[in-house]
């Protein structure tokens, strides 16, 4: 049994066979470490996390059905919960879920204005008005279309 | 309480990985968030181009309803294209039917227009060209349409010619072509004495593809009667014939295609218990040579079809195919209209899959014209 700690000092207690799909982990497993502090991971993330790695865990065939449905739903968050576990998932290393919630938001995105993407990422423009409107003119045929959506989820 | 929160910092590595999976389209669009988007944008955009690109069939019904539809006949198409093209001919904004296509461009004419007015438009970028009027006035004109990309801009080419002929046996006709060059925004008209046994016998039926393969600036057209391909040369300014390998009850879109695959012009030819094909690889020389390629048992494509797709049984299997049409890139595969599904048979494995399912009875897409529509390259990011 392996002992992980999150951010906000939760502690979790979960056989090391759940564990190695994270490798980094595994790698500290191997190291013979028994107790693991996240200090980047909190413990709603966490939770989320464990519980994706239990159903993987057990790859039978009859399951895959079962894993397969539980993925498309798991998928089912908010943006900001999404962003905390690829945060997560990138740091644990755990490739299967960043599989998963890679495509999961871009999907999100995709047709987001850019006001709303720079919002969610948190970036500041480094375009002056004119140069920003330069290129929104050369690559007109991008903009247009009706599925252009502002909200922020 | 979680107010909605920014992220304070999202490495590199993640968003790389995010804009990875996002469309072309969606790409070429967030380039203006910040310089360091528009960098790692410009390089996925770049590598993405040279990714193999998808190509569509695309169906047209003719008359009535007049609805045109797109599918995808691959499958790694959604990051490339993104979103559905259904809705995109709908854009046009006038009530068109569609002619034909090159380099991701269609030719559609206006409904009602007497075949005079055409626009040319690109469903995946939505550009549009209007054309204007014709000079002339052509009873059911066979057209050609030629579009030439390069980075800057897009030039194209119609060709569309009608024949007169005073009599039944007459051995000289005159022809009337009629030819659109973007590049001079005007249709430029010329009346042809063809002393050669060519054009005899326009006769076309609403189902006959009236549309021309084209091959460095030549024409080509497959002709009921006579039996031929009738070829317009734009350079030399010039028609003539070529001989087909293979002789048909009917050159009916179910009985035969010409196509362009490869780069190759192709024939195919549907006897009713076998399908034909064949390829030329040294046109447009004068004399160029058929090579016979495969024999398909129609019979063994329905009857492994009806299996693994459901297809209706009965007889005549040959004559259950409605249309055939050519992969634009790979002339080991044909498209089979059978009924009101279409596969693609790969000649080379004796394979077929199932490409669409009109989810129609049959008899509703008797009048489906197939095209193939090749995926346009997407255009440069600016």
């Amino acid at each position: 049994m392996i002992t992980l700690q999150s951010s906000d000092k939760d502690v979790f207690e979960i056989e090391q066979s759940i564990l190695i799909q994270s490798g980094t982990i595994k790698n500290m497993v191997e190291d013979d470490f028994t107790f693991i502090p996240l200090p980047s991971v909190d413990t709603e993330t966490l939770i989320k996390i464990i519980e994706y790695m239990k159903k993987h865990a057990d790859k039978t065939d009859s399951k895959e059905k079962n894993i397969k449905e539980f993925d498309k739903d798991f998928m089912k968050k908010t943006l900001n919960e999404l962003f905390a576990l690829v945060f997560a998932a990138n740091y644990l290393h755990i490739s299967s879920l960043l599989e998963l919630l890679y495509p999961s938001i871009a999907d999100r995105i995709k047709d987001k204005i850019t006001e709303a993407i720079r919002q969610i990422f948190s970036i500041r423009c480094d375009f002056t008005p004119e140069e920003e409107r330069r290129i929104i003119m050369d690559n007109k045929w991008a903009h247009e279309g009706t599925e252009i959506e502002g909200t922020l989820d | 309480m979680k107010r909605h929160q920014c992220k304070l910092f999202v490495c590199e590595e993640i968003i790389i990985n995010i804009l990875n999976r996002l469309p072309l389209k969606s790409l070429a669009r967030l380039q203006c968030i910040s310089k360091e988007w528009r960098k790692y944008i410009a390089e996925i955009y770049h590598c993405r181009l040279q990714w193999p690109q998808p190509y569509l069939i695309c169906f047209f019904c003719v008359e009535k309803r007049l609805q045109s539809r797109f599918f995808f006949s691959s499958k790694e198409s959604s990051l490339v294209i993104g979103t559905s093209l259904d809705e995109s001919v709908s854009l046009i904004g006038e009530r068109v039917y569609v002619v034909a296509s090159s380099s991701g461009f269609l030719l559609c004419n206006k409904l009602k227009s007497r075949q005079r007015i055409y626009y040319v438009y690109n469903p995946a970028t939505r550009q549009r060209f209007d054309v204007p009027k014709t000079r002339i006035l052509m009873n059911d004109p066979r057209v050609g349409f030629m579009v030439k990309e390069t980075n800057e801009s897009v030039s194209f080419t119609i060709v569309r010619y009608g024949v007169h002929r005073a009599y039944f046996h007459d051995l000289y006709s005159s022809v009337t072509i009629e030819i659109f060059s973007s590049e001079t925004n005007i249709w430029t008209a010329n009346k042809l004495t063809v002393d050669e046994r060519l054009l005899f016998y326009p006769y076309r039926d609403e189902t006959s593809s009236s549309s021309a393969c084209v091959v460095d600036r030549v024409f080509c057209w497959l002709c009921n009667y006579p039996q031929q391909v009738t070829v317009y040369d734009s350079v030399k300014k010039c028609f003539w014939a070529l001989g087909l390998p293979d002789w048909t009850w009917f050159l009916y879109p179910g009985y035969s295609c010409l196509g362009l695959s490869g780069g190759e012009l192709c024939f195919a030819s549907n006897g009713g218990t076998a399908i034909s094909c064949w390829r030329i690889n040294n046109f447009p020389s004068r004399n160029p040579v058929w090579v016979w390629k495969y024999d398909i048992d129609v019979a063994t494509v329905v009857q492994k079809c009806r299996e693994d797709f459901g297809l209706g049984g009965g007889n005549a299997p040959g004559f259950k195919v409605r249309n055939m049409v050519f992969h634009p890139a790979l002339p080991d595969i044909l498209y089979l209209q059978i009924r009101s599904k279409v596969i693609s048979y790969d000649m080379k494995t004796s394979s077929a899959e199932l490409v669409h399912d009109f989810g129609e009875a049959w008899r509703k897409t008797v009048h489906y014209k197939l095209f193939s529509y090749e995926w346009p390259q997407w255009p440069h990011l600016q």
